[in-house]
């Protein structure tokens, strides 16, 4: 099987998350309000928190299982990730910083590969500055080249460009769709913006404010929503200034369930 | 008046060697305590911290009891190998007390330092395929290099004004231990008061610049 299939279950104080899906490899993106947990779900798929239960297979790799006792470390599984703050060294030039994952290659092949993905996301003139000395799009697209550098099975996008203003946003969205072309991997976009979900997904995974979590293709799931809260969700597109953001706490009496359309 | 060129070279001779024990020792023992969980973390901090709120005479009484002839070291040496070997009463000891006086200040500084690196730094690295050892060495420890440097400042600065635990240790003899502080007390006890002022003069000069000097670095333990 390819693509990303998850099932998780994570319980943290105050906060309890319960989701299944499965994309596959194409843009995929989980959007919903804050707090709901998207971005945990990024964190569990990384390795970066460990699940309470369920597995993680990328491309038919099983990279956790909880009953099989499959834990595969962070550092081996090969999986790019961008988070929105980005997280580039600040003591390393950009070059040193796209170079970090290549630790196993050989001097050439190292050169080979920063400058094939500095030309791809157009940063290549860039590299030996550092990252206080470039501006904010400049920093995202080293942050993806970076990420993509070593290859990785799968490149995760944790709210990246959030802090960006709309024009820069709408590029970085253009730069991830043609990154996804070339490089040919799954990508996994997190979102609360409904106009970045609907622009960007092949597949969307809805985290709705109810708990339900829906995925399937956008078009479907915009038709044919799943419960009230994921329709409200889905249409707050059609007005430009709902997409509101408060603080939710999920309640999960009744046991989840799921509606799954696939893509 | 008297050379003071011998006291000043033992003094800056034990000063150096303790604090480049000090700058490795404390940065491993501030990265284990500030990034891993394990049962006993906060006692062995507690434990690595005793020396700082001590009297250094306490604390040279329990390395007496450790590493002196009759010391639970000494004897287990005599009872393994039959041979009887003290460091007590050389400049070794001078450089024990030292390292085990100024170690909690590296210690607290270093780990604030280390506790103070972005997690999504880490996070990051270890995503890029890393693994922790060299996390540390790439990424945590150049990042917390400010307060590791400061703390190596507070620890030489510390270690060159060692004086309680050394005279229990090291002993106070002219020509072999008497580093720079016993020798103040030694010229205060000989009425020697010009002596004493051009040595605690030196110490002050030398205290307020080290002191200043890691202040700028980062944030210093009050």
């Amino acid at each position: 099987m390819r693509g990303v299939e998850v099932e998780l279950r994570k319980r943290l104080p105050g906060f309890e998350l319960d989701v299944g899906w499965a994309v596959g490899d194409g843009v995929a993106v989980l959007f919903g309000h804050s707090g709901v947990g998207k971005s945990l779900t990024l964190s569990l798929i990384a390795g970066l928190t460990r699940p309470d239960a369920g597995h993680v297979r990328i491309a038919g790799e099983t990279l956790f299982d909880a009953q099989a006792r499959v834990d595969v470390p962070t550092h081996r599984r090969g999986l790019g990730y961008v988070s929105q703050s980005l997280a580039l060294f600040p003591h390393m030039s950009l070059r040193q910083n796209v170079a970090y994952g290549l630790r196993r290659l050989s001097a050439e092949e190292r050169q080979s590969r920063v400058g094939e993905v500095a030309e791809a996301l157009h940063v290549a003139e860039l590299l030996d500055r550092r990252p206080h000395e470039v501006s904010g799009g400049q920093r995202q697209r080293v942050a993806i080249a970076r990420a993509l550098a070593p290859r990785p099975r799968a490149l995760l996008l944790d709210e990246p460009f959030s802090a960006l203003d709309l024009p820069l946003r709408r590029e970085m969205r253009g730069v991830v769709r043609e990154a996804h072309e070339r490089f040919g991997i799954p990508v996994l976009l997190v979102t609360h913006d409904p106009y970045e979900a609907f622009e960007m997904a092949d597949t969307m995974v809805v985290y709705g404010a109810d708990g339900v979590v829906q995925y399937g293709r956008p078009d479907d799931l915009y038709d044919d929503p799943g419960t009230p809260a994921i329709r409200r969700l889905l249409h707050s597109a059609d007005h430009p200034i709902a997409a509101p953001t408060p603080a939710i706490r999920i309640r999960r009496s009744p046991p989840l369930q799921r509606e799954g359309v696939r893509a | 008046m008297q050379s003071m060129s011998f006291p000043f070279r033992l003094s800056m001779q034990v000063a150096i060697v303790s604090t480049l024990l000090v700058a490795v020792v404390g940065t491993a023992l501030a990265y284990v305590l500030a990034r891993r969980r394990f049962p006993g973390r906060e006692l062995l901090d507690t434990f690595v911290t005793l020396p700082l709120v001590f009297p250094p005479v306490v604390t040279g009484y329990y390395l007496v009891g450790l590493v002196g002839r009759r010391g639970v070291l000494g004897r287990a040496l005599h009872a393994a190998f039959g041979i009887e070997v003290s460091v007590m009463f050389t400049w070794y000891a001078a450089v024990l007390a030292a390292f085990t006086i100024s170690l909690p200040l590296m210690v607290k500084t270093a780990r604030a330092a280390i506790e103070s690196v972005d997690t999504e730094m880490i996070d990051a690295s270890a995503l890029l395929g890393r693994t922790e050892a060299e996390t540390a060495l790439r990424v945590v420890l150049p990042l917390a290099g400010k307060g590791i440097m400061a703390g190596v400042m507070l620890a030489f600065a510390r270690a060159l004004g060692e004086f309680g635990a050394t005279v229990m240790l090291a002993g106070n003899i002219p020509g072999r231990t008497n580093t720079m502080p016993l020798e103040i007390y030694n010229a205060v006890l000989y009425g020697d008061w010009r002596r004493a002022t051009v040595m605690v003069l030196f110490f002050t000069v030398v205290s307020v610049a080290l002191l200043l000097a890691a202040g700028r670095l980062g944030r210093v333990l009050a």
